[in-house]
């Protein structure tokens, strides 16, 4: 190809041609050497998300049954608070709501990431078995082997890496992993998981049994600084990953041999997409639980708010905070005298939200 | 000038041999078009022109060296591919299915740049889509999506583009059109050019040099009208045809016998 070669038309070489993009796009960078295209509507609804998340963080940790006012907990924030406001500010509420932000991030990404890579809404760790076998994991800790809560961390870990590990194997037909079978298998897989971890929990005590459970249903409640720390330098790692494979993940939705004709290694970004979707899950998983529902409708919400195809790892990692907060909100302030586990509310939205998605694909067929 | 070689390679999928032993030669600057019956191993020798398919047995070679062990953008700055039946994620728009054909062109430092625009825009008004540049592809017809997916293979600025019965599923006049389109780059730009077509007409007017394939092996290779014989449509095709001159393009036309 020649660089001096012109559109077609009788108009003289334009120097620059414009295109159409159908939308606004920000172009970042030099003027006459722009770097980056950004989607005007993807940045303006990030933006709006982001400031309703920490709007709504800012309420959760100045509100609550402690009778602190909003002027208190503020002072408390910079370190200038009583000690009881300074521990139920500083120490109880700011790392849960800050762990809730992460983590929903952390769930948003791996489920926009195996949406992608299944092609399908419905491939989302939590409907796929990944969750359910990291409670397995945690079940067999907890009650069979009798381990703390590192070791049960470490159990519901391992058990969403190995429930992984079984679906894929069991989805490879003829050295391939299609999308509809990952999803069939996976949700397979995950009830089977299910009824063991029923088996399990009846095996044990009632104490034992109603803790597992507690666990099971996905809890926010008792994050401290430090579980917040590691959780944050383990999943910003997971993060940077995500955020570079984005670009070939789009590449990909395009089809295999396309992707492989335009120099894409496809098979290296698919077991790298797994890997972090994994790990991403499987972290949040062991820091808090199972909790369903933002994998699955934060990469749909994102998709629909800023109408963008596949992959938008930046809007749907702002829904996800914004989600996951705002459930966990609503389970401690639903009834001040008894609070909800955060999976309980998010499992209540999913249910409705998947009825919907249901109606819509059965209408669309 | 050869620049893309096959020597002596067998071609196939896992345990099964498509093509035992194949040696091919795509002519530069050409139009080349590879014609045979259904499953004759057409798909699978232009799939081993790309990565997409490494010979069990021999060499695909592009300027002397082995195409796969090449860097991969580096092949897919020289090769580019239209593939059968390509689809279109959900809601996508049609300027940002052609943005992906520049993706060997781009790295993590310079996602975009003016180059890239001029590419898009280029490509997009060589199959006279950049009109459609804003539309959502789902809203398209058959032949203006497959002008958008022919888009997405120029905007990789390949010398060399596959094309993988381009055609099908299209009716007749965006058949000729996209043929035209095919012939049109190849003399303005000098691409060279290797499609798989099913119809031998079409094969026989728009092509500069045909490879006929019949089971797995080349039959023969040449100028239109040193292939294309009554000879070969029968022993290839298995079809008792007449070929006489076409009236507008004097090339090889294939017309079945009237059997009644």
């Amino acid at each position: 190809m020649t660089a001096e070669r012109t559109s077609t038309g009788p108009a003289s070489p334009r120097p620059q041609p414009t295109v159409d993009f159908g939308r606004r796009m920000y172009r970042i960078g030099p003027r006459d050497r722009p770097m980056l295209l950004l989607d005007a509507r993807s940045v303006r609804v990030c933006a709006v998300l982001w400031a309703a998340t920490i709007l709504l963080a800012f309420y959760a940790i100045t509100s609550g049954s402690a009778q602190i006012t909003v002027s208190e907990a503020l002072t408390a924030l910079f370190g200038r608070g009583d000690d009881y406001t300074t521990m139920v500010v500083a120490e109880w509420r700011a790392p849960r709501v800050l762990m809730a932000i992460l983590l929903g991030t952390c769930l948003a990404a791996s489920g926009s990431i195996f949406q992608n890579l299944t092609g399908n809404p419905l491939g989302s760790p939590d409907i796929i078995g990944f969750q359910t076998g990291s409670f397995t994991g945690a079940l067999i800790v907890m009650l069979v082997l009798g381990g703390g809560s590192a070791a049960t961390m470490a159990g519901a870990l391992t058990g969403g890496l190995v429930t992984a590990l079984l679906v894929f194997v069991l989805s490879i037909r003829r050295g391939a992993v299609r999308g509809v079978r990952l999803i069939i298998v996976g949700i397979g897989v995950s009830a089977m998981l299910g009824s063991a971890n029923v088996w399990i929990q009846l095996t044990a005590t009632v104490e034992d049994a109603i803790m597992a459970g507690l666990w099971g249903a996905g809890n926010l409640s008792g994050v401290t600084w430090p579980t917040f720390l590691l959780v944050l330098t383990v999943s910003a790692a997971f993060l940077a990953a995500a955020t570079l494979l984005a670009r070939p993940m789009k590449l990909t939705r395009i089809g295999v041999p396309f992707a492989t004709a335009l120099g894409q290694k496809v098979r290296a970004v698919q077991v790298a997409a797994v890997v972090i979707g994994v790990g991403l899950t499987a972290l949040a998983t062991a820091t808090v639980g199972p909790i369903s529902f933002i994998a699955l409708a934060a990469p749909q919400i994102a998709r629909r708010l800023v109408h963008t195809d596949g992959l938008a790892l930046g809007p749907t990692a702002a829904v996800g905070s914004l989600l996951l907060l705002l459930a966990d909100v609503t389970a401690q302030r639903i009834h001040p005298d008894s609070p909800l586990p955060v999976g309980i509310v998010t499992v209540c939205i999913g249910g409705l939200y998947f009825l919907w998605l249901l109606m819509r694909e059965g209408r669309t067929r | 000038m050869t620049r893309l070689l096959v020597e002596e390679a067998a071609l196939g999928y896992q345990d099964q041999v498509v093509c035992p032993e194949v040696s091919v030669a795509i002519p530069d600057g050409r139009f080349t078009v590879i014609v045979g019956p259904n499953a004759c191993g057409k798909s699978t020798l232009l799939k081993s022109l790309t990565r997409l398919l490494a010979p069990s047995r021999g060499n695909v070679l592009l300027d002397g060296q082995a195409l796969h062990s090449m860097p991969t953008k580096q092949v897919a700055r020289q090769i580019g591919l239209l593939p059968q039946g390509p689809v279109a994620p959900d809601g996508i728009r049609v300027v940002d299915l052609v943005t992906r054909g520049r993706y060997p062109h781009q790295s993590l430092f310079t996602p975009w740049s003016p180059e890239d625009e001029r590419a898009v825009a280029e490509a997009m008004d060589a199959t006279g889509v950049r009109q459609l540049s804003g539309r959502l592809v789902d809203e398209l017809s058959g032949g203006q999506r497959q002008r958008v997916w022919m888009a997405v293979a120029l905007a990789q600025q390949t010398p060399i583009l596959l094309l993988d019965e381009p055609t099908t599923y299209l009716d007749l006049s965006h058949q000729i059109e996209l043929l035209e389109l095919c012939l049109g780059l190849n003399r303005s730009t000098g691409h060279t050019l290797v499609a798989v077509l099913h119809d031998l007409n079409q094969a026989a007017r728009y092509a500069d040099h045909i490879i006929a394939m019949h089971g797995g092996t080349v039959v023969q290779t040449g100028t239109p009208a040193e292939v294309i014989t009554e000879a070969l449509v029968a022993d290839v095709f298995g079809l008792d045809a007449r070929v006489i001159p076409d009236p507008e393009s004097g090339s090889p036309l294939v017309v079945p016998r009237w059997r009644h």
